[in-house]
This record gives structure tokens, C-alpha cells and sequence, in this order.
């Protein structure tokens, strides 16, 4: 044994291998971000150069009095960081919560939506537009209407199947028609001219109602907590992912760790969803992206998917942003660029999640 | 490891009726014990609750004189090591991954195995002989080599009772017997086992006590030579099968069934039509 021992140490082999590839590909993705984060200030309809931000920057950050334009500052930091910040947030926290729930449902097919959070916060928001109108009152409400739609199928999944992952499944889907139909009641009884045009609109998602850092802050730190939970747990959903008899066999507290993640993916998700409206494709394309590169175990992949998410996003929304003269809606482009990928990943590969 | 059983009576639905009734039970420390009986006796479930994977609707399991309802998930893992039947993970881990998996109990749930864990997953594939496939997708090797990773993860469990569910029945004939060559070396008083099984002859090779299951309820227990009976195996799977002790380099007893010649022409006949 102990010769045995001697040899682990002394080989250098292929888990070290994997493990510096899982380094590699981390240390890549955050140069891609930063460079896509850059790139991103830059573009848009006011034309502004990489030295011109940099100064912008610098003088905000070292409070220095560089006599520049008013409206520079304006645009790099109530346009558009402000924006690809918010992009980078909601990415990474959807991607990941996707990663999550695909681990602990047992099923590389399932996205963040699962248990409704988005049917819930989708009626919470037509709610919101229909009473009032005001930005933080649809905000509250879609925040608040998806915790309550995720509340409902996991009390009615736990009592009508026991502790069940199927009982979870069956239930989100009956509360996500629920939500759905009484979302229709809402289109159907707005006011045609003014209420049911800005139901649809934030039905089809944008970053652009992220209109103070107040708000940014607030959600900001509820995706972030929400993250960090995810990624402390990390580890333990591969035993999860194995199934309940074994998980538990293996002195997992079963009940307990699924609510830990449950909960911190509907706060992540409601919180993405409330501020941006609805967007697939995310939880669903991207954690398939990050197995592709670092393979199936919850360790690495979910950091990778925090990376990946954030970087998606923030394309996508440059794109949404630059594409056409108006503003695209964030869930035709994450489909747009959503769908070619994934379809092209489930060619590419089966065997990573068959 | 003590474990007593108390009453023990299990349904999954009341309404169906009990898979056991009321079993009465000791294990005592140090002893391995083979439980047998035929399909659908409630072999499993028993191992089941044994493992704390499903509890009893009346009567108690006591582990180490303690209620093994009163003992929290980790610390019943870190005692009692459960293999189940293999199947398929949703996941292509690979199969160092699924082995590591075997230090959950021992690993903190904000926590990731360490370098010791780690090494610990790499001894226990070099002793099941498969520290060669570590890097292979567990669900891209065979049926016997899944068997083996399984036994490397209850391995770095390192519990102090095995419960294994009939864990031959994927193999073919060599690989079940080489498999059950690595349990006789691994078993001993310190890691004692309780395993379900098809073949009496299992008990012979690795255990020193059988309880023996039909209908719900315990039918015999004892010593292996005392249970093991030719009498006792026709009750049991309503064949005729003589006990025979096998000199030479065998030195154990070995169960063999007894067919007529007639009825054996029977059966190829109906086989063949």
C-alpha cells in the first residue's frame, strides 16, 4: 500500500491533468470576459473611444477633474456599465441556478423555470403593470409572485408525493399553467392601447429597466448570495444528482440540501426575472456549454457556468442593444443565439448528458 | 457493530399489506451474515431499513443500542457502508469521481474533498485491482467493472458494517467469482457484512451466520452449517438440492441441485418447442 501510496505522488497524472485543464479553461473565460466586458463599453449609438473610457473611468475612480464631457460619464456609467454589470449578474445567476436544478432533477433537459418561478413572476409583473404602472411596484411584485409560485409547487410536490423529485416536477408543471392562465386573465382584461403592449414588452425581457444603482445594488446582492450558496454546495449535488436512496446512503441530508438549493435558485432566479423580465435559454444552453469544456462534475462546472452565463449574456445583450435601430427584446436574441448552440452541442455530443 | 431488530415491520403502502412482519433479530459484533430467500421475500427492504434508507412503520433497529431513527444521515454513513444494485447515473462522472463520492459522509456540505480524500478514492480503486479505469466515464465501462467501483466507494466509506444487495447479479460467472475473491479478503470482524444473496453457496464463502426470508417473516437463523440444510433449501426454493463437503483445495461445503434424469429431458423438450 504504501509503495502504492509513493506512486500517486510521484506520477503526474491524467486527474492532475484534468484539474489544470479545469484551471486553464477558468483563467480563459475570464479573459474573455474582460475583454467582452470592454468591448461592450464601446459599443452602442454614442461613439466613444477605449482611451476616452479609460479616462472616464479613472477620473471617477481617483475622483480626478480631467474636464471631460458630461455626457461620457453619462454614458459609461449610467448607460452602459450599469447595464453589462446587470448583464453579467442575471447570466451568471441563471446559468448557474440551471446547473443546479439540472443536477438535483436528475435530468440535463430541465432549466431554472422548472418549478414556475418564471410563469409566477411573469403574472406578478402583468399584475404590477395593470394596478399601477410603476417600475418598483412590477418589480416587487414579479420578485414576489415568483417566490410564491416555487412556495406552491414545493409544498403541494412534498405532500402530494412524499419527498419526491417527480412529485416536485409534476407539481411545478400544474402551478406553471396555473400562473400561465392567470397571466392570460391579466392580458386579456388590459387596457389594449396602453396596458397590454408593456405586459408583452416585459414579457420578452430587457436590461434596460435597470434604472438606478439602487435597484442594480438590491438585486445585485441577491443573485450574488444566491451564487455563493450555490457554489459552497457545489460538491455535494454530484451525490445528489446519483438519486435519493443513494445520496443518502452516502450521509446526505437529502431533504435539507435540495431546500438549500431550491431556495437559493428561486431567489436567484425571481431576482434575474424581476428586473429583466423573461429570458430562456440561459439556464438551459449554457450549463450544456460548460460540460462540454470541464465535463460533468458539479466542482467545476458550476464556476464555469458562472463565467460562461455572464459572458453570454452580455453578448446577447449587445446584441439586443447594436443589432437594429430600436432595441431588441433579450429572449428573441437568447434564442436566436441560443438555439443554433444548443442544437449544435446535442449533435456534437450525447454522451455528456445521455 | 451491534444491530439489533425490534418488531420490525415494514410497508410501503399499509394498505398492500407488510413486506416483513414483526422480525426479531440480533447481529452481533464481528459477524457477517448472509440473508437469503426467494424473489420478493423482502430481502432488500430489510437491507434497506438496516441502512436507514427507509423507515419502519412500527417495531425499531437499534445500532449500537441506539434508535436509528435518533441518528443523523453522515453519522449512520460513516458506520454502515450500503451498496445498492448498480444503475446508471444520469451523469458521465468518471469513475474516480463516483468513488470520491463514497467520502460524502465524512465531508462537510460546504465543503469539497481534499487532497487526502483523494487519495483515499485512488487506494480503494488499487484495491478492487481498478485504479486503471479512474479517468473512464463510469457509465462507459461493463456491468462487473461498475460492481467493482461501487465496492471502491463503500471502501473509502470506510465503514464498520457492509451492506451489500445481491451484488453478483451482474456479473458473469468468472466476475462474480473474482468478486467475491476481493469481499472474503475485505470482510472481516472489524468490517463485518450483511448481504443479500440468490446462491447458499455465498454463505458458505462468506459469512457466518443466514437468516433466511420467505413471506415476511425470518424462517431460520442461525450458524451457516445450521442453516444451510438440504431440508432447509427445500422449503426454502421448493428444489431438491443436496450439501455436499468438497476436499482438496476447496475445503468448504458447496450446494448442489439434485434434477431426474426425466424431468431433466422434460424441460429441453419444452425448451426446444
Amino acid at each position: 500500500m504504501l509503495a502504492a501510496k509513493l506512486n500517486f505522488h510521484s506520477n503526474e497524472d491524467s486527474s492532475d491533468l484534468a484539474k489544470k485543464k479545469w484551471r486553464g479553461v477558468v483563467i480563459a473565460l475570464i479573459v474573455l470576459l474582460t475583454i467582452v466586458v470592454i468591448a461592450s463599453i464601446t459599443l452602442g449609438r454614442y461613439s466613444i473611444s477605449l482611451s476616452e473610457i479609460v479616462r472616464v473611468i479613472a477620473a471617477k475612480v481617483f475622483s480626478l477633474d480631467l474636464h471631460l464631457p458630461q455626457v461620457q460619464e453619462t454614458v459609461v456609467f449610467n448607460l452602459r456599465l450599469r447595464r453589462i454589470i446587470a448583464a453579467m449578474l442575471v447570466g451568471a445567476g441563471i446559468a448557474v441556478s440551471g446547473a443546479a436544478f439540472q443536477g438535483v432533477f436528475r435530468n440535463p433537459l430541465v432549466s431554472p423555470d422548472i418549478l414556475g418561478v418564471a410563469a409566477g413572476a411573469g403574472f406578478g409583473a402583468a399584475l404590477g403593470i395593470i394596478i399601477s404602472g410603476n417600475i418598483a411596484v412590477i418589480q416587487v411584485l414579479a420578485f414576489a409572485m415568483g417566490m410564491v409560485a416555487v412556495a406552491l409547487s414545493w409544498g403541494i410536490g412534498k405532500s402530494v408525493q412524499g419527498d419526491s423529485v417527480l412529485g416536485l416536477v409534476l407539481a411545478g408543471i400544474a402551478i406553471s399553467s396555473l400562473f400561465t392562465a392567470f397571466l392570460s386573465l391579466m392580458k386579456y382584461s388590459a387596457d389594449p392601447y396602453e396596458k397590454l403592449p408593456a405586459i408583452l414588452f416585459w414579457l420578452m425581457g430587457s436590461l434596460n429597466k435597470i434604472i438606478d444603482n439602487t435597484l442594480l445594488i438590491t438585486v445585485g446582492s441577491l443573485i450574488i448570495i444566491g451564487i455563493i450558496v450555490l457554489l459552497a454546495v457545489r460538491w455535494k449535488i454530484n451525490v445528489l444528482s446519483l438519486g435519493d436512496e443513494e445520496a443518502k446512503s452516502l450521509g446526505v441530508n437529502t431533504t435539507r440540501l435540495r431546500t438549500i438549493i431550491i431556495i437559493s435558485c428561486t431567489i436567484v432566479t425571481a431576482a434575474a426575472v424581476s428586473i429583466c423580465g423573461i429570458i430562456g435559454w440561459v439556464g438551459l444552453v449554457v450549463p450544456h456549454m460548460g460540460r462540454m469544456l470541464v465535463g460533468p462534475c458539479h466542482k467545476r462546472l458550476l464556476p464555469v457556468c458562472v463565467l460562461l452565463g455572464a459572458i453570454f449574456l452580455v453578448i446577447v445583450d449587445d446584441i439586443c442593444r447594436c443589432a437594429l435601430a430600436a432595441e431588441l427584446p433579450l429572449s428573441i436574441v437568447t434564442a436566436l443565439v441560443g438555439v443554433p448552440v444548443f442544437l449544435y452541442l446535442i449533435r456534437k455530443r450525447r454522451k455528456n448528458w445521455s | 457493530m451491534n444491530i439489533i431488530l425490534k418488531d420490525a415491520t415494514f410497508a410501503y403502502d399499509p394498505a398492500l399489506g407488510d413486506i416483513f412482519t414483526r422480525i426479531n433479530m440480533a447481529v452481533n459484533d464481528g459477524d457477517s451474515l448472509c440473508l437469503l430467500g426467494p424473489n420478493g421475500c423482502g430481502k432488500t427492504t430489510l437491507l434497506k431499513c438496516i441502512g436507514n434508507l427507509l423507515t419502519l412503520n412500527n417495531g425499531s433497529i437499534l445500532v449500537d443500542n441506539k434508535d436509528i431513527r435518533h441518528i443523523p444521515h453522515n453519522e449512520i454513513a460513516r458506520k454502515i457502508g450500503y451498496v445498492p444494485q448498480i444503475h446508471i447515473p444520469t451523469f458521465p462522472f468518471s469513475v474516480l469521481e463516483m468513488v470520491l463520492m463514497g467520502r460524502s459522509p465524512h465531508i462537510g456540505t460546504f465543503s469539497a474533498p481534499s487532497e487526502e480524500d483523494i487519495q483515499c478514492a485512488e487506494e480503494s480503486l488499487h484495491t478492487v485491482g481498478i485504479l486503471h479505469l479512474k479517468n473512464r466515464p463510469y457509465t462507459m465501462i461493463s456491468g462487473g467493472e461498475r460492481q467493482l467501483v461501487m465496492f471502491a466507494r463503500v471502501l473509502c466509506q470506510k465503514p464498520s458494517l457492509l451492506l451489500l444487495d445481491e451484488p453478483t447479479s451482474h456479473l458473469d460467472y468468472g466476475n462474480s467469482i473474482r468478486f467475491l475473491d476481493i469481499l472474503e479478503k475485505i470482510v472481516t470482524p472489524e468490517m463485518p457484512v450483511i448481504m443479500t444473496s440468490h446462491f447458499p453457496d455465498h454463505a458458505f464463502l462468506i459469512s457466518q451466520k443466514v437468516a433466511v426470508m420467505k413471506d415476511g417473516n425470518i424462517i431460520a437463523f442461525g450458524s451457516t452449517d445450521e442453516v444451510i440444510t438440504e431440508e432447509n433449501l427445500q422449503t426454502i426454493y421448493n428444489i431438491e438440492v443436496k450439501v455436499i463437503y468438497l476436499d482438496g483445495p476447496v475445503k468448504r461445503k458447496v450446494c448442489v441441485p439434485i434434477r431426474k434424469s426425466g424431468e431433466n429431458a422434460f424441460t429441453l423438450k419444452a425448451f426446444n418447442n
